[in-house]
Formats: structure tokens, C-alpha cells, sequence
């Protein structure tokens, strides 16, 4: 059981002066009571890690994990501008990526990022970025890691810091390169408020398909045989689930002339475009718990019957997801 | 005794120094150490790399047996104070590879034993000398290839391509070299090895360790690969490449100003290609015989200087205007210039008519910093071939704003607070120290 009332009175004066009644949130879960600090702006987030660090307050940021405060960017979520002429939209790390899609898809453009679909459309932008973009598509062929150029952050002292180059185009290479910002950056230096990504546009024809296969062998000879097919996948996942099951899930996009040169290959049979819906609605109604892993070939030896194992083939990442007994 | 000694007034002098004798006595057994007692001539060839308007000679070059030799050559240099840089074939062309001061070369380049090879799904590992041509060879049999091509393909290194940052000069498309680079092994300042992710030495020129392996992620062979070459001008090519940039075959829309001609590249599955071909050949009806093919930029002359430019697309009609404008007020220089249109580079050779490099060194740098405020102007960026270097690391400033120079500087600091791995102001990083 989870419950959050705003308005709280935190007993840090210095907060409660900095933010307004709606930025202020106790929270009672079951591993704990703890403050949680939203602000809506920016500065005051700056404003609020300053103090944080001056009356020395033991503080997490977006996760509780035992701290008496916890400082959430959920209330930063506008899109800030989007830049037609240079295909890039900046955007607060707390907007859900499918507000932001429903957004830029009204110009047919899109970041190329997937919403996970255990997380009920509701994933946040910074929790994306931070989770390693697990789950992006190569739309336009273009990496998920290249398609941030740029990354505010709120440092700990309460400065700002743009991460990335002051012109609108990225260094040559891509994004903003690797050494310029990573997880740590975040994690231990500052709170990412906001960031500029790339983006494409929405592709002439998008095709998805799905094979349920009756075991690991069978889908990954099928994985093999569509590798072979065909080089250019938007995204090729395999799950497993831990009974035996196993699903192949493929996507792929291109102008109409493309899709209809694709359209001739002797594709395997038995594919059906609607069991992404049906797995995403699966999952949608499950309570997932998700761990990354490192290595799918381990996990896939001692996957237990509740868990499941969904392998991005075209990032070379996985995950393992456990099903949880709903709590009511 | 330090090498601050005043006694060690410079290279020749450095031989007799007894500090060179103990460092060559004590490395004896891990590689060789060449020297001020071998000859100045040896040492001048590491003076500088591809590029030769910056040189700066080194006090010492080592070779080492084997890799396992690094950690303990490490932790002698670091002990007796001299400055390490690590060198794989030297064919850089901004400097990346020079000597810090007081610096010893580490040669890196004949270490290139592949490591491991998964051929079922393509993962390898190399050593950091191991050319892409080389890993080519090996793994096409396989239908895998690393996607790097590059001029300097058979000879430059993976370690130098990840540490520069490098990219191939008719490739708009391709994947970034921190997901194909997966891992990378490297020896720290201590002089222990270590694990790590490849964004973190991507374009950093070694300041962040000494690399000694990398592992990589390869991609597919493509079943087809097409040239096709079109007389256009810029202006009419840069409206239609959106409907171009749609194509996934497309790798690579390059336009050589010289020809005033496009070289588009398709690469991919055969079905993609040919259907990209058809679109192509649709938008650009081809008009006779498109003549010589768009030829790679390479210097003939010496001195010569090659640099690249980032622009944004609406931008890049202007930025060439004002960039013909600019190199006709250079009398004594010849110009070439390639627009790649995918990613909005312009890649300009410039090469000098008398040999004078010092006379060719001044001009170039009055030249570029006009170039840099027009860059501004059209929000550019500019860079070096193969990372910062020493050649550049003057013009980037603008590029960067004052906050983001000192957390670079900052972190640089708390990575190696005695500057003993990385060259002092070569890298982006390295500017404000």
C-alpha cells in the first residue's frame, strides 16, 4: 500500500520556505515514511539541492531507498520547444514519453524511444535515459544513446550545467558522445532536469510481427533464419517465459517502395502482427519486477516459471521480468 | 633527482641523464628503449603524427615485448616522473598522439593478436593494435564485418580509432563507435589493468588510461553495396535529401564541391538496395556519363591541413558561401572541400603551394579563426579528423560553454591529479588545465 498526500509540513524549514504546497508530499509505503520533494521549476530544484546539501539532509533522488527525503523531477514534465528545422525537441526529464510521442507525432516526427509496456505508458524520460534506453528502437537507424544531444543537469552545489555542445548540431559522431554524460553523471553529481534529443520522422510504413514458438530451440531457429532475412530490424526480441514458451517479436520500417520490395521475401509463416498488443496487454495487467541483466545466455538456464526473459537482440540487452502476485 | 633537474635541458642532453640510464636498465627485460643514445633521427619520427605542422620530439620511445609488459613499464615511468603517451600507428591528423612534456612514447601498434572470437554472434576481442582491415580479413569469411571503413584502414589502429574518435570520411550513417566497442581493457595510472565501458575513452586521445584491448560488437556483411555518382549542385541537393535520408540502403549522400557531383553509397540487404536504387535513380534521373567518381580527400602536397565542420543542414548553403569566400583570400593554399549531407560535415582539405610550414601553421590559424566565428554564426561546430588534438584544442572554447569546460576540467582533475597519462591540452577535456 502506497499513500502520498501533498501540502506536507517537512521538518526542514528551508524547504518549506523554497516550495509551494503542491511540491511537498509525505509518503507512506510499506518499507517506510519519507518526504517527497517535487519541484516544478528548474531552479527551484536547484534551489532545493543547495539547501539539501547546506543543512546537510540526507536526500535520494527519485528512489526512497531508506532517506527521509527524496527528490523526484515528476513535476518538471513540459515540452519545452520543439525545433522543427533541426529535428530536435527539448523536453523536462519528468514528461512521459508517451505524452511526448502523442506530441510529436502531430508533426510526424518521433524520438525513436519505446515506453516498456509493464510500465503502463507511464515511463518518465529521466527514468528511460538512466535505465540505459533498454528498450529504444533504431528508428532511422539511429542508436538510442545518439539520440540525446543534450542534458541538462542541476548539480549538487546548485549549479547548472549543460552537457553537450552549445551549437544546435551534435559533435561529428553523433550525440552527445558517451564520456560527456553517463549514469554516474547523474546519479552523483547532479539531477538531469531536462534534455534536447534528436529525432526522425515517422516512417512511411512500420510492420511488426509475431511467432509463438513451443520452445527456446524453435525460436531461436527462427531468430536465426529472420537474421538472415533480412539485416536491417527496427528491433528482434525474444521472450521466454520460464513454462517453455517462448515468442518471437520482430519490427521493421522503411519507405512504401521498400516495404513492397520486403513484402516478396519468404518470410516465415504463422506471424501475427496483433500479439504485441496481446503480450503488451499481458503485461499491462501484470506486476512486474524488472532486473537487468548482463548475460541472457545465463539467465536463460535457470529461468523459473514465473519469470520471464525478453532479449533485445539488436541492442545485445536483456532483461529478466518477474511476475508479482498483485497486491490489493 | 627529478626531470625537473636543470641538468636535463632537452633531448639530446637526455641520454647522459642518469635517470634515462635507470629507466633503460629497468626495462630492459619488458621491450625495447629507444633513445637520445639510438640517434635523434629515431626519435623524430614520432615527432608528430599524419599531420606534421605540430611536432614535438619525445625523450624516449618503448616497444613492448608483449602487452603484459604495459602495467610494469607503467609503474616505472610513473615512479621516475616521466609523462606517458600512448601511440598506435600514428595516422591521426590533429596531433592526438604528440609527446606531453618530458614524455615517453609507448608503441602500441604491433600488438594485435585477436584475443577471442565468438563467430556465432559475432563478438571479438582484440588488441589495441589491430588494424580494421586486418579484423576484416578474419571475421568476412563469417559474414561479419566491422563497418569502420576508412582510408587509413589497413594501418590505423581500433584503440587510436576509439581514442580520436575517429570516422570514416564517406560514411553518414553508421553506427556510433561506443555500441560496437563494447568493452574495453585498459592500464590505469597505477599501472593496473582494468575493465571498461568504451564511452568512456571514446575521443578522450588516452588521457583516461593506457588501452590494451577492446572488444566489439560486429555487424552483418552487407549482401549489396552500390555506388552511384550524380552531377548537382548543393543548393538542389540539399532540398531532396529528406526524401534521400528516407532510404535506410542510403549510407552515405557526399557531395565534392570541386566536381560540383554527389557519390551516394547504398549498403545493405539486396532487396533494400535495389529498391533504394529505383528511388534514386527516380529523383535523379541520370544525364549522361557522370564521369570520374568522387575521389577520396588525401593530401598530395606538404604542408597540408584537413578539418571538418558540423553544420546543420538549412545552414550548410550559407556556411559554404561564406567559406569559398574566406579561402579565396588565401593565395598560396589550394582547397578542397566534401559536404556529407547525411550528418551535415564539411570536411576541407587545405593544402599549401611553397613548403614553408611555419609560413602555411600562421596562416592556417588566421584562417580558422575566421572560420570558427562563421561557424558560430551558423551554429557550427568544428573539429579535427581524428579528435581535438593539439592542432585544434585552441578553437574549441566557443564551442563549449564556460560551465561545461570547467566540469571537464574538474572531473580530468580528479582523474589524474599529477597529469602523468594524458598530454596536457590535447583533448577537449584538457583546455582549461
Amino acid at each position: 500500500m502506497r499513500e502520498e498526500r501533498p501540502g506536507a509540513i517537512t521538518p526542514w524549514k528551508a524547504i518549506n520556505r523554497l516550495l509551494g504546497h503542491e511540491e511537498r508530499f509525505c509518503v507512506n509505503e510499506k518499507q517506510g515514511f519519507y518526504h517527497l520533494l517535487a519541484p516544478k521549476e528548474a531552479s527551484r530544484l536547484a534551489a532545493v539541492l543547495f539547501a539539501l546539501q547546506e543543512e546537510k539532509i540526507p536526500y535520494a533522488i527519485e528512489e526512497a531507498s531508506g532517506c527521509p527525503c527524496v527528490l523526484s523531477t515528476r513535476s518538471l514534465n513540459r515540452v519545452l520547444a520543439i525545433d522543427l528545422a533541426h529535428q530536435s525537441v527539448s523536453v523536462e526529464a519528468g514528461c512521459f514519453l508517451s505524452d511526448l510521442e502523442s506530441k510529436l507525432y502531430e508533426f510526424k516526427l518521433e524520438t525513436g524511444l519505446v515506453d516498456w509496456p509493464w510500465k503502463r505508458r507511464r515511463v518518465r524520460l529521466a527514468d528511460l535515459i538512466n535505465e540505459g534506453c533498454l528498450s529504444g528502437e533504431k528508428a532511422g537507424m539511429i542508436d538510442p544513446w545518439e539520440r540525446i544531444l543534450e542534458v541538462r543537469l542541476t548539480l549538487a552545489n546548485g549549479g547548472n550545467l549543460n552537457l553537450g555542445g552549445k551549437s544546435l548540431v551534435p559533435k561529428p559522431g553523433g550525440g552527445l558522445p558517451g564520456p560527456f554524460f553517463c549514469r554516474a553523471s547523474a546519479d552523483f553529481e547532479g539531477v538531469a532536469t531536462s534534455f534536447r534529443l534528436r529525432l526522425s520522422p515517422v516512417p512511411e510504413v512500420r510492420k511488426r510481427f509475431c511467432w509463438k514458438t513451443g520452445s527456446l530451440k524453435e525460436a531461436m531457429h527462427l531468430l536465426e533464419s529472420l537474421q538472415t532475412l533480412c539485416q536491417s530490424w527496427e528491433r528482434l526480441d525474444t521472450l521466454q517465459s520460464g513454462l517453455g514458451k517462448s515468442y518471437v517479436l520482430a519490427q521493421l520500417s522503411g519507405t512504401r517502395e521498400e516495404m513492397a520490395a520486403f513484402d516478396e521475401l519468404p518470410l516465415p509463416s504463422g506471424s501475427d502482427e496483433r500479439g504485441w498488443d496481446l503480450l503488451n496487454h499481458y503485461f499491462f495487467s501484470k506486476n512486474i519486477r524488472l532486473s537487468c541483466i548482463e548475460s541472457p545466455f545465463k539467465a536463460v538456464k535457470n529461468l523459473q516459471v514465473q519469470e520471464y526473459l525478453w532479449t533485445f537482440w539488436t541492442t545485445a540487452q536483456a532483461c529478466l521480468l518477474e511476475e508479482k502476485i498483485r497486491s490489493l | 633527482m627529478s626531470l625537473s633537474d636543470p641538468i636535463l635541458l632537452g633531448p639530446p642532453h637526455a641520454g647522459s641523464h642518469p635517470l634515462f640510464q635507470e629507466l633503460k636498465h629497468v626495462v630492459n627485460p619488458l621491450g625495447e628503449l629507444l633513445g637520445p643514445f639510438q640517434g635523434m633521427e629515431f626519435l623524430s619520427c614520432y615527432a608528430h603524427d599524419a599531420q606534421t605542422l605540430e611536432q614535438k620530439t619525445p625523450y624516449a620511445v618503448f616497444r613492448p615485448h608483449q602487452s603484459q609488459s604495459i602495467p610494469p613499464f607503467v609503474q616505472i615511468c610513473r615512479k621516475l616522473g616521466f609523462i606517458l603517451t600512448s601511440r598506435g600507428a600514428g595516422t591521426g591528423l590533429s596531433g592526438s598522439c604528440l609527446p606531453g612534456r618530458q614524455g615517453i612514447i609507448l608503441l602500441t601498434g604491433h600488438l594485435k593478436e585477436v584475443l577471442s572470437y565468438d563467430k556465432e554472434l559475432g563478438y571479438v576481442e582484440v588488441q589495441c593494435g589491430m588494424t580494421v582491415k586486418k579484423l576484416n580479413l578474419k571475421v568476412e569469411e563469417d559474414h561479419w564485418h566491422f563497418p569502420y571503413r576508412m582510408l587509413s584502414e589497413g594501418v590505423a589502429t581500433l584503440a587510436g580509432i576509439l581514442s580520436t574518435n575517429a570516422r570514416p570520411w564517406n560514411r553518414g550513417r553508421i553506427p556510433p563507435l561506443e555500441r560496437l566497442v563494447t568493452g574495453v581493457t585498459f592500464i590505469d595510472e597505477e599501472g593496473l589493468e582494468r575493465k571498461g565501458r568504451a564511452a568512456a575513452f571514446c575521443g578522450k586521445e588516452g588521457s583516461e588510461g593506457i588501452i590494451t584491448s577492446v572488444e566489439l560488437s560486429l555487424e552483418p556483411l552487407p549482401q549489396k553495396k552500390l555506388s552511384m555518382a550524380r552531377s548537382i549542385s548543393l543548393e538542389d541537393l540539399i532540398q531532396k535529401v529528406p526524401c534521400l535520408e528516407e532510404l535506410w540502403a542510403i549510407k552515405s549522400i557526399l557531395w565534392d564541391a570541386h566536381n560540383e557531383k554527389m557519390l551516394i553509397e547504398l549498403e545493405g540487404e539486396e532487396w533494400r538496395v535495389l529498391a533504394a536504387e529505383k528511388a534514386v535513380d527516380r529523383l535523379f534521373p541520370e544525364s549522361g556519363d557522370p564521369g570520374r567518381p568522387v575521389p577520396p580527400l588525401q593530401a598530395a602536397r606538404s604542408p597540408s591541413l584537413l578539418f571538418v565542420s558540423n553544420l546543420p543542414r538549412n545552414q550548410l548553403h550559407k556556411a559554404y558561401q561564406a567559406f569559398k569566400t574566406l579561402f579565396e583570400g588565401w593565395k598560396d593554399a589550394f582547397c578542397q572541400l566534401q559536404i556529407q549531407l547525411l550528418d551535415g560535415r564539411m570536411i576541407a582539405l587545405v593544402e599549401g603551394m611553397n613548403p614553408d610550414k611555419s609560413g602555411f601553421l600562421k596562416q592556417a590559424r588566421t584562417m580558422l579563426e575566421s572560420w570558427v566565428n562563421i561557424l558560430e554564426k551558423y551554429e557550427g561546430f568544428l573539429c579535427g579528423t581524428h579528435g581535438v588534438g593539439q592542432l585544434f584544442k585552441d578553437f574549441m572554447p566557443p564551442f563549449f560553454s564556460e560551465s561545461m569546460l570547467a566540469y571537464l576540467g574538474e572531473k580530468q582533475r580528479i582523474f589524474s591529479p599529477d597529469n602523468f597519462l594524458p598530454s596536457a591540452g590535447k583533448c577537449v577535456e584538457r583546455i582549461r588545465l
